[in-house]
């Protein structure tokens, strides 16, 4: 009996101990910035700087995770539901790769893929040479298509096995029923498979929202520029706390960020509790 | 409305397993068709091909004249209920049996209307606003039904609708819907691995194994003479005694004991031929002693069906099985002599496992009856 | 009915030849949409692969002279064995402290009764993806500063576990929520303790739940890149993952050959370890598996 309370309570400690950390990191967010001042959190929400980082955070979140992540994951998923044999696999494989791949060498490869002729790499990547001779330098000249054209890549993995399940918990009699009677693809997606599988819609845009709107790898991608075009947020915090050493100023704009996080969280918990 | 003709119909998985194979088969305008045989014989396999739900790999289908082999489900005019159901848990009742009209492009008020018309007509009334997980099971299986209905289908396909309820339920169910066929007369294809449900409502069917028809006839037929082994071996409550024999002299040798032919079957044997005997439990008798034609067995195991004793015997012929009155059971351990009713006994080729002769089988008064039903398919309606 | 039958026979063909062809077209996209998403996801690949092998690698994915000298010339660079060492030590020492601390809170929040104890795991679990995440860099390094384990691989391995702890206590806790609680009361009756319990029960019936997040930590703790770049200064420290980084982008023209045959030895790991739980215990499918 003695053994199970001192098991019981080290993991229970442990746990507690846990959440103490998380809160006392906040914590010492909230003082460091307070003892600054308060004209931190003035600067960040009236200065243009960061409502400018905010604003193309929230277009790269919009554009790369909740359309892009979301429907091409939650199509292959439809569209392989039935298949079985090595197309599926071959392509559900390259998929999950180009997500489990260290994120410091994906940037690179991209880097490469979309290099034009000029900058530091003076060199045409792949893409250039297969369109021949275009030459747009897209790090360049479209940064954030560049860059929400890479998140889709290296995220839809996540979407795509979330929602390969999710399809799976549908009864296939359903949709065959639906099938009988005449049923097109999209009505049946209307009908059936959108309705059966909210919680997982929700989930997964709850997670690669998050996600995406926490992601550093932008940083190694362009290093938020050119000029500051995609000073996503995380890159902004770091630039202004490591590179510029404000870091009473990168502490403020931290809270604010794991504000908004919790306020989005608490926003999909709530449309999902709705549900049930 | 409209019959169905397959013609050399093949199934083969990509994984190989073939589960259809060059299946030929014509469903008359109108009838209640079952398909009967245990798992795995290719009979939902069969039911899902003519829904459209699998391709085929070779062979034709056609529904009336229209030759619907390459069409999608939605295209066939014919409408499935599933073993689960599928009702859809996020629509109420009258939503879910309208669904196939809302597919058909018909307004929200007209179906609703149908909807309401063919619930009230399945005995749903009252109930059209509530959604499918309120409902009993019995009442849920009424809901496919009328959602199956509702759409006015050329041809109805059952895949076990009555397998998830309990054996009560399902006796009502089984005779509402023999009721529910009788008022609309749609051809009704039904899969059933439940013989007795399938004598119960059908007036035709089929039975399968291993991907191919083994036989074709109306219940009665079915029941009273097995067209071979297999069907003898699956059809009936109990099952078909097949005792092994040889023809020594014009008479079955089983082991010691000798046994006349049945009627009509002593042109189609050779002498020599080994052959096989079929005689249900209830078709044969026990005797105390010795008697001539009688199989000499012992008493293993008796088990009380109610009204009616089954005895297990043991021979030199292998098990066998016998159905006595309540009150003759035989004491265990002893040795009996079982008696074949000859008229009533089929006789099997050993080799091909087909019947030979013309041993009619079964009572003489279900035998008119058999062959009414037989010549006149679709009459009930 | 008779009269209009013939009329309606010719619909009905016109009708099943639409069917037909809708049928064909529907079957051309969903080829031709396979087809260009195989290659948007193989194309930024194949330069890894291909890449390393060639004698002059340019930007273009391509192999014209293949050869095995540029994994020679890596190997004796000593940046990238000191990197890769680092990584592998960061690794398991993140993964070992994961993997006993998720293994003890887990069977005790199974067993126990807590009130309120999934909400706590929930709002744990969602936290721990954030505060982890780039939004906490600042309070995480002043944190580490103030308990002097800047500069330390131990400091960055803690940092690393206390983010993934409460989603390995998640799955861990899924696991031994589905070994019946029959196993342990048989052991009790013959008079095992908890702790012979737990070693010798629910520890090999919970197997494949610890190696799934071992497995998830060493690759998640393998590509982490942020918490190392900003806690670790000193470069004979760096994990691979920031080594890596520092040839691209630091000035002058990139050493290509090095760039590629470091990236694919630094990322074949994973991919092996993707392969074999893959193999060996299906993919299932866990919230938080990956972050």
């Amino acid at each position: 009996m003695l053994l199970i309370g001192v098991f019981l309570a080290f993991p229970a400690v442990w746990t507690i101990y846990l959440g103490l950390t998380n809160f006392r990191l906040l914590g010492t967010a909230a003082l460091h910035s307070r003892f600054v001042g308060g004209e931190n959190y003035l600067n960040a929400l009236t200065g243009g700087d960061f409502l400018h980082s905010l604003y193309i955070t929230f277009i790269y979140v919009v554009f790369s995770a909740v359309i892009g992540q979301c429907v091409l994951g939650f199509t292959l998923a439809w569209v392989l539901r039935n298949w079985r044999g090595p197309i599926r696999r071959g392509l559900e494989s390259l998929i999950i790769v180009a997500w489990i791949v260290p994120g410091s060498v994906v940037a690179f490869l991209w880097l490469a893929f979309l290099q034009g002729n000029i900058g530091p790499l003076v060199e045409t990547g792949t893409l250039n040479t297969i369109l021949g001779g275009i030459g747009i330098n897209w790090w360049l000249e479209l940064p954030m298509l560049s860059i929400v054209v890479f998140n889709i890549w290296r995220g839809t993995a996540f979407s795509m096995l979330l929602f390969g399940a999710g399809l799976q918990a549908i009864p296939p009699s359903y949709l065959e029923t639906a099938r009988v009677a005449g049923a097109s693809t999209w009505q049946m997606m209307r009908d059936i498979v959108i309705p059966r599988s909210r919680g997982h819609i929700l989930t997964n845009l709850l997670l690669i929202s998050l996600w995406t709107f926490n992601d550093f790898t932008p940083f190694l991608l362009t290093g938020g520029g050119p000029g500051n075009q995609t000073q996503f947020l995380p890159v902004y915090i770091y630039q202004q706390a490591f590179q510029q050493g404000a870091l009473g100023y990168g502490a403020a704009i931290s809270t604010l960020v794991l504000v908004i996080n919790l306020v989005v969280a608490l926003f999909y918990m709530r449309i999902l509790r709705e549900r049930r | 409305m409209a019959g169905i003709t397959v013609a050399k119909l093949t199934k083969v998985f990509p994984n190989g397993v073939r589960a259809l194979q060059e299946v030929d088969l014509q469903i008359a305008d109108g009838s209640f068709f079952a398909l009967l045989g245990p798992s795995g014989c290719g009979k939902t396999t069969l039911l899902r091909t003519l829904a459209g739900l699998e391709a085929p790999t070779h062979g034709t289908i056609s529904i009336g004249d229209r030759d619907v082999t390459r069409l999608p489900p939605g295209a066939r005019k014919v409408a499935m209920v599933f073993q689960d159901y599928a009702l859809y848990p996020h629509m109420d009742v009258a939503d879910n049996i309208a669904y196939p009209l809302k597919i058909q492009r018909m307004g929200r008020g007209p179906r609703r209307q149908r909807a309401a018309e063919t619930g009230a007509h399945l005995g749903l009334e009252g109930m059209m606003d509530r959604r499918p997980a309120q409902l009993s099971g019995g009442q849920q299986q009424r809901v496919a039904l009328a959602r199956a209905v509702a759409s006015h289908p050329h041809v109805f396909l059952f895949d076990e609708p009555l397998s998830n309820l309990d054996a009560r339920l399902r006796m009502e169910a089984r005779t509402f819907l023999k009721r529910l066929h009788s008022d609309l007369t749609t051809t009704t294809v039904y899969v059933t691995h439940d013989q007795a449900e399938a004598l119960a409502v059908a007036d035709r069917m089929a039975v399968m194994d291993r991907g191919t028809i083994r036989q074709i006839g109306s219940p009665v037929e079915v029941f009273h003479r097995p067209a071979n082994l297999f069907v003898a071996s699956f059809i009936g409550n109990t099952p078909m005694n097949l005792i092994d024999a040889h023809v020594v002299g014009g008479l079955l040798r089983i082991g010691d004991d000798t046994v006349p032919l049945p009627p009509n079957t002593a042109d189609a044997v050779r002498e020599g031929e080994p052959v096989v005997l079929g005689a249900r439990p209830e078709y044969v008798a026990l005797r105390p002693g010795p008697v001539a034609g009688g199989v000499r067995s012992r008493v293993v195991i008796t088990e009380h069906l109610g009204t009616s004793i089954l005895v297990d015997l043991e021979s030199a012929a292998g098990p066998l099985q016998a159905v006595v009155a309540e009150d003759e059971a035989p004491p265990l351990g002893s040795e009996v002599w079982l008696v074949v009713a000859l008229a009533r006994a089929l006789l099997y080729a050993k080799e091909s496992g087909e019947l030979v002769g013309a041993a009619l089988g079964g009572p003489p008064t279900q035998r008119t009856t058999a062959a009414s039903t037989a010549t006149l398919p679709g009459a009930a309606s | 009915m008779a009269a209009t039958g013939a009329t309606s026979a010719v619909d009905t063909a016109a009708e099943d030849r639409r069917w037909l062809v809708r049928a064909l077209v529907s079957r051309i996209v969903l080829y031709g949409f396979l087809a260009l998403t195989a290659a948007f996801f193989a194309l930024p690949m194949a330069w890894l692969v291909l890449a390393p092998f060639e004698a002059h690698p340019t930007l273009v994915a391509g192999l014209t002279d293949p050869t095995l000298q540029n994994f020679k010339a890596m190997f004796d660079n000593p940046s990238v064995r000191g990197s890769l060492l680092n990584s592998i030590l960061l690794a398991l020492g993140t993964m070992a402290v994961v993997v006993a601390s998720a293994a003890l809170a887990a069977y005790a929040l199974s067993r126990a009764r807590v009130p309120g104890r999934d909400v706590i795991l929930y709002i744990l679990l969602l936290f721990s993806s954030v505060v982890t995440g780039s939004a906490a860099m600042v309070p995480i390094f002043l944190l580490a500063y103030d308990l002097h384990i800047i500069n330390t691989l131990t400091g960055v391995a803690l940092v690393l576990a206390g983010g993934l702890l409460p989603a390995a206590i998640f799955i861990l806790k899924d696991f031994m929520d589905s070994t019946p609680a029959s196993y342990e009361e048989s052991a009790r009756v013959f008079g095992a303790s908890p702790f012979q319990i737990l070693r010798h029960i629910v520890l090999p019936l919970v197997r494949p739940g610890l190696a799934v997040i071992a497995v998830w930590t060493i690759v998640t703790v393998w590509g982490s890149f942020l918490t190392p770049f900003i806690l670790l200064q000193d470069p004979s420290q760096q994990p691979a993952a920031v080594e890596i980084y520092s040839f691209y982008s630091a000035g002058g023209t990139a050493n290509l050959r090095l760039i590629s045959t470091f990236g694919l030895l630094y990322t074949i790991p994973v991919v092996i370890m993707y392969l074999v739980v893959q193999n060996r215990y299906g993919f299932r499918f866990y919230g938080g598996l990956k972050r």
